[in-house]
């Protein structure tokens, strides 16, 4: 679904992606690992179509340009404060559809229905500074379901909130899953392992590490919780690994 | 949460019974009330602008009279100081109704003065009680949408919005900057007031830069090419409201 061919990008003199190639497809709930400064989020705003990189980006087989991507692919800052620039939830959530260029009566369509699905009817026309954590991260993220985005890239979903809020995000990031591709990136490796298919894992602006779970093999990241208490019991089948708490129990009572 | 100064008017307008009404009536009601009070002239017209726009904001808005009388207070001090002028003269040789000499200057004030000064203050207070009814029903964002609609350049627009939104996230990062400062006891001495006001105003500056980054990356990763369209439904107007708008224009006619 979407290709990138050796994207390089650099900050004046500093180079902070190097020779990147990954093929992400249709329906993948991917990871993307690493520690700060590893080029995440450079990475993002690449696919994005925000920074100019040097190589090629490939939709469904075609290169295609930056504002193209951008409507393609959907990014969720890590700060609500800096994604948010409307007054208000409803016009906060239509600026990405207004600036497709879509029929105004689509633009409502379009607000409403990302406004429901992220359970904002109450804030609709509540401003947006005087929200909650939990609920600016739902409205940065009805921003980009609004856009219709196939590709959805999360930076950080998880930073800045509670358990509580943790939890309802993951419930939301199940749901866009069952529609999108999406890809979070995220330091939270219990989360990461709990709710990812492949993980891709970054290390000074290169991928180190592309794969399922014995990715946590390498010494590039943390190793999640369950992970490491199933190597300690010694198991070794990766494909028996439980993914969850729930699965843990079910194993050993079943 | 407490808010205070121009986020505690936006607030309260957010929150007020009369949020709920198009702001386009709004905005032309109170400004029109404002213009007439001024253009009339007359003591009569004006004290019945108080009143009425203290019923209208406290009554029907529902802010709470405290508040409401809090900040209609503000602006009284600068009244009061400003008639000043009005009211006071200075003479060698006439006195007036109050007089007082010094150095063989007679300072007095005469009851034409008085009059005048009084009609003044309350031509003022019509005029803030006009601009504060406005202030807390409709909130500063449905206010630059009436600017919009009534073709205001779209480049002070979007400056005003944008503005408007980092008003709220720049107070949020002095009030973090000011406590992390007042927990290491930055305001213990007033040299290291000083120092910690710089500090925060300079890290503020640099702050603003990079967010104004942050910021714009975002706009541009949902498509932003210059110009900034939200979406946003108009609240109808209903009969009642206009009939109202009429009625208290007939009163202020009839009154003047």
């Amino acid at each position: 679904m979407l290709e990138l061919r050796n994207i390089d990008f650099s900050y004046e003199d500093s180079r902070v992606l190097r020779n990147i190639n990954l093929s992400i497809n249709k329906g993948e709930k991917i990871a993307l690992l690493g520690d700060n400064g590893a080029g995440k989020t450079t990475l993002f705003l690449c696919m994005n179509g925000v920074l100019k990189y040097k190589g090629d980006i490939l939709y469904k087989g075609k290169k295609i340009g930056n504002k193209e991507l951008r409507k393609k692919v959907g990014l969720v800052f890590q700060e609500p404060d800096v994604q948010m620039i409307a007054t208000t939830v409803e016009r906060e959530v239509s600026f990405g559809p207004m600036n497709m260029k879509i029929s105004k009566d689509e633009v409502k369509d379009r607000t409403d229905r990302a406004i429901t699905q992220l359970n904002l009817e109450e804030f609709r026309k509540r401003a947006v500074h005087y929200l909650s954590g939990g609920e600016k991260k739902r409205v940065c993220i009805a921003d980009i379901i609004a856009m219709d985005s196939e590709v959805v890239l999360f930076d950080e979903p998880c930073a800045f909130l509670d358990t509580r809020n943790s939890l309802l995000l993951e419930k939301i990031l199940n749901k866009m899953a069952e529609q999108r591709t999406i890809i979070v990136s995220t330091h939270d490796m219990d989360f990461a392992y709990r709710w990812a298919d492949r993980f891709i894992i970054m290390e000074k602006g290169s991928i180190a590490a592309d794969g399922g779970i014995e990715v946590f093999d390498t010494d590039y990241v943390e190793k999640p919780m369950l992970w490491k208490l199933m190597k300690i019991q010694g198991m070794e089948d990766y494909s028996r690994y439980p993914r969850s708490i729930e699965e843990y129990g079910d194993m050993y009572n079943g | 949460m407490e808010h205070m100064g121009f986020t505690a008017i936006d607030h309260n307008a957010y929150n007020s019974a009369l949020n709920s009404i198009n702001s386009m009536l709004k905005t032309v009601f109170f400004t029109s009330v404002l213009i007439y009070g001024i253009v009339i002239d007359s003591p009569v017209v004006s004290l019945f602008i108080i009143l009425s726009m203290a019923f209208i904001t406290v009554v029907i808005g529902r802010i709470k009279l405290r508040y409401y009388i809090r900040v209609m207070s503000i602006p009284a001090l600068f009244i009061v100081l400003s008639i000043a002028a009005v009211l006071v003269n200075f003479s060698r040789s006439s006195t007036g109704l109050f007089t007082l000499s010094l150095g063989g200057v007679n300072i007095f004030v005469t009851d034409e003065g008085i009059k005048k000064a009084v009609c003044i203050v309350i031509r003022a207070f019509g005029a803030v009680s006009c601009m504060y009814g406005l202030a807390l029903s409709t909130p500063m964002a449905d206010i630059i949408e009436v600017f919009r609609k009534f073709r205001l350049p779209e480049v002070i627009i979007e400056l005003m919005f944008l503005i408007y939104r980092f008003i709220f996230v720049l107070l949020a990062v002095v009030e973090n900057m000011t406590r992390a400062t007042e927990a290491r006891n930055g305001y213990g001495s007033i040299r290291s007031s000083f120092y910690s006001f710089g500090s925060i105003g300079k890290n503020l500056l640099l702050y603003s830069f990079r967010k104004a980054d942050f910021a714009y990356d975002a706009m541009e990763s949902r498509g932003y090419d210059g110009k900034i369209a939200f979406y946003s439904e108009d609240r109808n107007i209903r009969l009642l409201e206009i009939v109202f708008f009429i009625l208290y224009f007939v009163v202020m006619i009839c009154l003047s």
